[in-house]
């Protein structure tokens, strides 16, 4: 998963050193080494969002939170249009601006309080939200506190008072809002110098935690391993990312591991697990090393597949690496469970992981020297596919079932930024 | 349906001279029921006169609209005046509900699909139509896209399907029309099955019109998107435990034995106009609401929200 290491290609080391320079620069280095793939991987995306994210609101001039948050999402949708397959890039986005609104609507109620209070109609929070001041600082609302409240709230939009102030759910999902024209915050004690100073330093924290969070995520997760494995289970993984090897690695129990790895890969390089393998049998586990082609005759053996997620999406689909699909239909065939790794900020509010299959290059398979191939074969290789859905998705959050991931949505991101990137194209 | 109910109970609010909160509940839910003794299927409706009903406990319960503490009573009758006020606006609001739902379900269609769907429901010709069109948000130009739409046609319901199906060919878009007994063969050249709901239940499934549960199942069979397009009001906290618990008769399977045509055609039984059947949440991979796309459990999870 790491950026290879050497050669003069840029990566994602690169990057992060050019973002001493002006902002502009750096989105279009960014997006450019979106385009070109040489930041991939869902966590150096999330990565390098994030940090573009934070020059973004650090180094630029704003004067409201309109004007900021307009500036995110025009920011944002680039991004996500120069690699739309990694449905993090538009998370993190997402994720940005829930904080922003977060801040701005607190410092509103904070300005409410001690000032002449605004007309009711340019006061966006409902009384509901008014009545729990003191949300912490960057924490999405727990469900408790603000989340069921206004969820109970929701059905009743249709007869609710046009008079009163507008409810918290009407600014959603319409064609207005979704277009970020009108979003209805701000214009009121907000665009004070003070306030703004302090916001950005406020929102320059949250994504600090995000950033934070994103790093955290491997040794969370480590931290449920002692519950998912059991002694002589056999488990088997495809391909381990860092964070599945670390979970693995971190059991302190004696079981087996089934290592699949595709012949394409095998074969280029000598062991890429070798130091994965020796903490494992260090630890009196045993290592079975399974060329995709093995794989079923041992999945009657096998009590679990863990596999690392791309990427979530709403619905319980699942973004995996190539080749792990047909392992986990494999499993699902037989009844066996399988149990997706991956942090919270993989979780996408949208619904569509259909659409994230990404084709790549397939010169693992042809030579390009063969020419009869390249002429006449029209070779196409997955990089990533869809598994429609898997038993358990275990985030740094804890274990999870299909039904309750609309639950930490509701949690991490707002709904009027859940179409953030699927409103055509950018007039420019 | 549902919100002609809740017209109807603001109506009989206005003529009525209580002052109590407890009257007021009281007369909703004798009005209710004489509501729902007048038509045969009131699944639709209970789900209108029962989110009117909750919204009544629900306002009366909290701190009044300008988030002091306000008496009950004053509360009251600021939530009586504000009902009779917007009447009108509601029924406003349940059409502007298909336009939203339009703008949500935009982006779950592709250029280059075929999606089949069933059945009159405005909301999915709604849907279907704005998809074909093109809009400028100003920062955003979404282009027409280019869909193809096979309509499985069942004789009862021709003329609403026919009303739909004339729309979206005048926006260009290639409609083809099968008979229902026909979805079986056409779906594996089908990406997606969209279907509009009388009532959405408290479980995440269905109610729809007679013949959507057999989509729904060869939808799943096919590995096919079954999406179901329902404003948020249709939701309720109907509980069918299968296809025989709505409460009432729908007369589709009437037994019969005799040798001559005559001996069994002399007591038809009679058949509901707008038989429907009932879609377990299993077979729904999405909703598409007015306020957001929701997957079942989500519904569900709205509907015991709106019954605390």
């Amino acid at each position: 998963m790491a950026p290879p290491k050497g050669g003069y290609a840029p990566n994602l080391d690169k990057f992060l050193d050019s973002l001493k320079g002006p902002v502009d620069t750096s989105v279009e280095f960014l997006i450019a080494l979106l385009k070109r793939r040489q930041i991939k991987g869902s966590e150096p995306c999330a990565v390098a969002t994030a940090r573009i994210l934070l020059q973004v609101v650090a180094k630029e001039k704003w004067t409201d939170v309109d004007q900021l948050i307009e500036r995110i999402r025009v920011v944002g949708t680039r991004l996500v249009a120069a690699q739309p397959r990694e449905l993090v890039i538009g998370n993190v986005v997402k994720r940005v601006l829930r904080l922003i609104r977060d801040e701005a609507m607190e410092d509103r109620n904070e300005a409410g309080g001690d000032s002449s209070p605004a007309s009711p109609a340019s006061m966006l929070p409902t009384p509901i939200v008014e009545s729990i001041p003191d949300v912490k600082p960057f924490r999405p609302p727990t469900l408790n506190s603000l989340g069921s409240f206004a969820r109970t709230q929701s059905m009743f939009s249709l007869l609710a008072d046009p008079d009163v102030a507008p409810p918290l759910w009407s600014n959603g999902t319409t064609p207005a809002a979704a277009s970020g024209t009108s979003t209805p915050l701000s214009r009121t004690a907000l665009s004070q110098a003070t306030n703004i100073s302090a916001l950005r330093s406020e929102v320059i924290d949250g994504i600090e935690e995000i950033m934070d969070e994103i790093k955290q995520v491997d040794d969370q997760v480590q931290t449920y391993a002692d519950i998912i494995i059991h002694p002589g289970n056999y488990i088997l993984v495809y391909q381990p990312s860092r964070t599945v090897q670390k979970f693995l690695t971190r059991c302190k129990r004696k079981f087996n591991v089934l290592l699949v790895v595709d012949p394409s890969t095998a074969t280029s390089t000598e062991d890429l697990y070798a130091s994965f393998r020796k903490s494992l049998v260090a630890g009196g586990s045993t290592v079975v090393k399974v060329m995709n082609t093995g794989l079923m005759a041992y999945m009657p053996r096998v009590n679990k597949v863990i596999l690392e997620a791309r990427a979530i999406t709403a619905t319980g689909e699942v973004v995996v690496d190539s080749g792990a699909a047909s392992i986990a239909r494999a499993a699902r065939q037989q009844g066996r469970t399988v149990i997706v790794v991956g942090g919270v900020y993989k979780l996408s509010p949208d619904s569509q992981a259909n659409q994230t299959i990404e084709w790549g290059d397939p010169s693992k398979y042809v030579n390009f020297s063969d020419g009869q191939m390249v002429g006449h074969v029209k070779v196409k290789n997955a990089v990533s596919e869809s598994v429609p859905e898997a038993d358990t998705y275990l985030t740094n959050l804890g274990a999870n079932s299909k039904e309750y991931l609309h639950v930490i949505i509701e949690d991490h991101y707002k709904e009027e930024d859940i179409g953030l990137d699927l409103y055509g194209t950018i007039r420019k | 349906m549902p919100i002609a109910a809740i017209e109807a109970l603001i109506e009989v609010l206005g003529q009525s001279q209580v002052a109590t909160v407890a009257e007021t509940i009281d007369l909703v839910e004798t009005q209710s029921a004489k509501l729902q003794c007048a038509v045969t299927n009131s699944i639709a409706l209970s789900h209108g006169t029962h989110l009117f009903r909750q919204y009544l406990v629900m306002s009366l319960k909290q701190p009044g609209p300008e988030g002091k503490e306000t008496s009950t009573q004053k509360n009251f009758d600021i939530v009586r005046q504000h009902l009779l006020r917007n009447g009108r606006l509601f029924a406003q609001r349940a059409k502007n509900a298909r336009e939203r739902i339009a703008v949500n379900g935009r982006r779950h269609i592709h250029d280059g699909e075929t999606i089949l769907t069933y059945g009159g429901s405005r909301v999915v010709g709604t849907l279907l139509g704005r998809a074909a069109e093109k809009h400028d948000f100003g920062h955003f130009v979404d282009d027409p896209i280019r869909f193809k739409v096979i309509y499985a046609i069942d004789p009862a319901l021709e003329t609403e399907s026919n009303k739909v199906i004339a729309a979206l060919r005048a926006k260009g878009v290639p409609v083809a029309t099968i008979p229902a007994t026909a979805v079986s063969y056409a779906m594996s050249k089908v990406d997606m099955v969209i279907v509009g709901a009388d009532a959405v239940t408290a479980n995440g499934g269905i109610i729809a019109r007679l013949g959507t549960f057999q989509i729904a199942q060869l939808a799943k069979e096919n590995k096919k998107q079954f999406v179901v397009a329902a404003e948020q009001h249709k939701f309720g906290k109907t509980f069918p435990c299968g296809q025989f618990d709505y409460g009432f008769d729908q007369g589709v399977i009437d037994f019969r034995a005799g040798s001559t045509s005559t001996s069994y055609n002399k007591i038809p039984k009679e058949t509901l106009a707008k038989p429907i059947d009932y879609t377990k949440p299993d077979y729904v991979n999405m909703f598409i609401a007015d306020h957001k796309v929701l997957t079942p459990s989500e519904v569900a999870k709205e509907v015991i929200d709106m019954l605390l």
